[in-house]
């Protein structure tokens, strides 16, 4: 088995009271693609961040090709940024407004010292396979469709050919109909470019066609991890399967019961005793509101932090 | 450009190009050294020979005037430019030093804006005597903090966006960031603050020289003229009017230059969807 | 049948841009059923945010022309003063935003709010009862605490929450018609799933008429009884949205059911999109505006744009090829 691209190692990012990570271990390896998904609140956006080196741990570790991103030397980061980059979710506000996009392409080359004529035909082929005309180059990002800023970014990402690549709800504000176009491209380039890709994302439909394994975070925990098509199938934990039943679909006949949750999320200053889930599950009981569940490992290989799992 | 679109920013513009021409080319052009004395021929008034007449010494006035004019220009511009590079760095060091430098800068903001201009003027002065370097350095000290909080604003708001983020995991150095990406984008109202300024600089001077703490005499400057003029004002009103005049007329095309500037560069700003 | 609460006909709004004039909505008719829920379809560019708008009037200044009629109670609004649209406002026609933000004012409590957008229909009220009403109201959206929480600010509330709110609102105004613009596109799925949910017992129990905008089919089939799918600023299909869902008629929406992610897709299937791009509605091509992007496309298609025709009981597309 290869060794692990990157391992998270009970990291917590957070003092006090509120942690927005809270003892999160996780285990991505080369070639895969793990769903990170959550939705406001779970942490999930901080995670990928963790992994990035856009914030640190306050306690624990995060390992790329196994070493402690916080023991890095300046150039050993630097290696490291060529290897591990991200998709960020608002397309036009991670380019720089007063760079053209041939300007921004070229700063990754420029800040890493390499050369610009060798490595420029290969940006330009970037180019072509994201769809983009090389009349864009000259543009200005406000001058670009979100379409196009999206596509842009994407290429970006890939100039430095890196390893792993965070995507930041890649989907977010796409009209279903061009969705699929994208999603197609990033599956394309994954095989094409040899990528590991950590999908974040609440769109559990999108992670669906692209995961191999699901994370799943709730309030800074990780609460469920395992295969995606064995816990899209049958999750095991409660919020899992709630997140699955509200995922939005065509159901003209109104076969399926979409809300599964009831109360809110507590205020995560004040969490109760106990599972933080337990003001929404349908299953609390006194045990749960007591003693905050562990990591358990299922059968079929799964992790679930439950008292009462469903499978 | 858009500046010349608007009907007052054609004006300033104009007003601004005369100033300028006639400061840095009337020494030429005029026969006259600026301070060579003709007691004899004192308070003339405008003929073919003198333009604008003679001051209270005889010496010509219109090329005095040119030289103050380059005086002011040239005060002015460096006052700015030092203050503006200088309040620009401080304010985004403020925006990202930990707390404590942070406040220190706010703090040192707050003194040197508490200083009325001329009583630090006056002060200077007293410690290190006249001279024009140090006009340059007592308004240069007291507009940084205009500078800087503007500054340090533009950037905190910038703190949060995306593309310094991405930027950051591309690898960049700080340096880069600060320089490739917040620098250029935090300029434009920095730099229509400073267009604006500019009168501003002019005027505050013209007053240190009228009062004598600025430019030493006998080199001209607008203020010296203004008050050799005023106090021989029973000799001849020509050198008071011609001072004013000039001063009236630079500070408006500075002012109205700046505001259409400004009205250009805003909706910019404010661009795309 | 009843006569429909609102009926739109022929309805076309163009706007002046920097690059010429955008014709948003061109020809839209469409009915608006007494105690319906009707659902309108719309991706980027369809105009719907523009429909919404042209129903209260609030239609920004680059406006260039508007022509059709709404009518309501047989009158056509579009034919009466500004004013008397703006007097509908609040009282027959009540709207639930996308952004709940931006709706509440950030500097009055919620009470406050609620309170007085009752005063349109009931100006001599007194002010215990009307905050009664809306505490019982903001209980029957299913906000715990509504009495202490009439004293709370919109930022002391969640977006789920805040919503809620917006729809407590939009209900104690007895409004004939609530508009909904995209009520859950910036909610969260578990959240967004009790909102529908709440959302559709309210409208069985009360029975108003909705009308729904949302780019999402999954929504529009939870919530609605009929579906207008509108497309570059016309209508291209209209029916009960379970027949339309289950056959559609015309090839957009169609190719737009087909882009659901079915359950059975897993990593590594090739997902279906729309080949193209919407048509910039400054420069429309003459003839269907689908016409680029179409699969069942024939050169008549270019030539004129397709008229909205029957094909049975309330079933109407807008192809020349069906």
């Amino acid at each position: 088995m290869q060794p692990d691209l990157v391992q998270i190692h009970d990291a917590t990012v957070g003092f006090g009271r509120i942690k927005a990570v809270d003892g999160v271990s996780l285990v991505i390896q080369p070639g895969e693609t793990v769903g990170l998904i959550g939705e406001s609140g779970s942490g999930k956006s901080t995670l990928a961040r963790l992994i990035v080196d856009l914030v640190r741990p306050s306690s624990g570790q995060v390992r790329f090709d196994g070493r402690d991103l916080a023991t890095l030397d300046a150039s050993a980061r630097r290696a490291y940024r060529r290897d591990a980059q991200m998709i960020f979710q608002d397309p036009v506000a991670s380019l720089s407004p007063r760079l053209t996009i041939g300007r921004l392409l070229a700063e990754p080359l420029q800040i890493h010292g390499l050369d610009r004529t060798q490595a420029w035909p290969g940006v330009l082929e970037l180019l072509r396979r994201v769809g983009l005309p090389g009349t864009i180059l000259g543009k200005y990002p406000h001058q670009v469709s979100g379409g196009q800023a999206r596509r842009v970014g994407i290429a970006r990402a890939l100039v430095l050919r890196p390893r792993l690549v965070v995507a930041d709800e890649p989907t977010a504000g796409l009209d279903v109909s061009v969705q699929g176009d994208l999603v197609n491209l990033l599956t394309e380039l994954q095989r094409d470019f040899g990528l590991t890709y950590l999908l974040v994302s609440h769109n559990l439909n999108v992670v669906r066609a692209m995961a191999d394994r699901f994370a799943v975070m709730y309030l800074g925990q990780l609460v469920e991890v395992g295969p995606a098509k064995t816990i899209f199938a049958k999750p095991a934990h409660p919020y899992t399967r709630a997140l699955i039943a509200a995922t939005p679909r065509l159901d003209p006949d109104r076969t399926q019961p979409h809300a599964l949750l009831a109360g809110e999320m507590p205020n995560p200053n004040a969490l109760p005793p106990g599972c933080r889930f337990q003001t929404r599950c349908p299953l609390a009981d006194a045990h749960c509101r007591a003693v905050e569940p562990g990591e358990t490992m299922l059968g079929d290989g799964r992790i679930v932090r439950c008292h009462k799992p469903l499978a | 450009m858009a500046v010349w679109q608007s009907p007052t920013g054609r004006i300033g513009l104009v007003l601004v190009v005369l100033v300028a021409l006639f400061s840095l080319g009337g020494p030429f052009v005029i026969p006259f050294e600026p301070n060579k004395l003709d007691v004899l021929h004192r308070f003339a008034g405008p003929t073919a020979l003198h333009w604008m007449g003679t001051d209270n010494l005889g010496r010509d006035l219109a090329v005095r005037m040119a030289v103050g004019g380059q005086i002011a220009l040239g005060v002015a511009l460096a006052t700015i430019g030092l203050s503006l590079t200088g309040g620009t760095l401080l304010g985004i060091a403020a925006a990202y030093a930990p707390v404590q430098i942070e406040r220190a800068i706010l703090v040192v903001f707050d003194v040197l804006s508490a200083f009325p201009p001329l009583i630090f003027a006056l002060a200077i002065v007293a410690l290190l005597g006249p001279g024009l370097d140090k006009v340059i350095f007592i308004l240069a000290i007291t507009m940084v903090p205009h500078f800087g909080r503007i500054a340090r604003a533009q950037t905190l708001s910038l703190k949060q966006a995306p593309f310094l983020d991405a930027t950051r995991v591309l690898g960049a150095s700080a340096a880069r960031l600060v320089l490739a990406h917040v620098v250029p984008n935090i300029m434009g109202p920095l730099i229509v603050l400073a267009s604006m300024d500019i009168p501003v600089v002019i005027t505050l001077e013209a007053g240190l020289s009228f009062l004598g703490i600025g430019v030493p005499p006998p080199r001209a400057s607008w203020g010296s003229l203004l008050h050799d003029g005023y106090t021989n004002l029973t000799q001849s009103a020509w050198p008071v009017t011609f001072a004013g005049l000039m001063l009236m007329l630079a500070t408006l095309g500075f002012t109205l230059f700046g505001e259409a500037l400004r009205d250009a560069i805003d909706p910019k700003l404010r661009a795309a969807p | 049948m009843r006569e429909p609460l609102v009926k739109i006909r022929d309805l076309t709004v163009h706007f002046r841009t920097g690059h010429g004039t955008a014709q948003v909505l061109r020809n839209v008719s469409l009915d608006l059923g007494r105690g319906r829920a009707v659902g309108v379809v719309g991706e980027s560019g369809s105009g719907k945010s523009t429909l919404a708008a042209s129903l209260l009037r609030l239609l920004p200044a680059n406006l260039a022309l508007i022509d059709g009629t709404i009518e309501l109670d047989g009158r056509n609004l579009l034919a009466l003063p500004i004013s008397q649209t703006i007097a509908l406002r609040g009282t027959r026609f009540a709207m639930i935003f996308q952004d709940p933000m931006t709706a509440l004012n950030p500097v009055f409590t919620i009470g406050n709010q609620l309170i007085e957008l009752q005063r349109a229909k009931r100006p001599k009220a007194a002010k215990a009862e009307l905050r009664d009403r809306a505490a019982r109201m903001l209980a029957r959206v299913g906000i715990a605490d509504p009495v202490r929480r009439l004293d709370q600010y919109p930022h002391e509330f969640s977006g789920g929450m805040r919503q809620r709110v917006m729809i407590a609102a939009a209900l104690l105004t007895d409004a004939e018609l609530l508009i909904a613009d995209e009520p859950t596109t910036a909610l969260d799925p578990t959240i967004e799933a009790q909102i529908v949910a709440l959302m559709r017992e309210l409208h069985d129990e009360i029975g108003g008429t909705l009308m729904l905008i949302s780019h999402s089919l999954g929504l529009i089939s939870q919530l609605c009884d009929d579906v207008v799918v509108l497309y570059a600023g016309t209508v291209v299909e209209t029916g009960p949205m379970a027949d339309v869902f289950r056959n559609p008629l015309h090839p957009y929406t169609r190719a737009l059911i087909a882009c659901e992610i079915a359950d059975d897709v897993t990593r590594g299937d090739r997902l279906a999109s729309i080949p193209g791009e919407v048509p910039d509605v400054t420069r429309l091509p003459p003839g269907c505006s689908f016409a680029n992007r179409c699969p069942d496309v024939v050169p008549a298609c270019r030539e004129a744009v397709p008229d909205l025709r029957s094909f049975g009981p309330d079933r109407r597309a807008a192809c020349s090829r069906i």
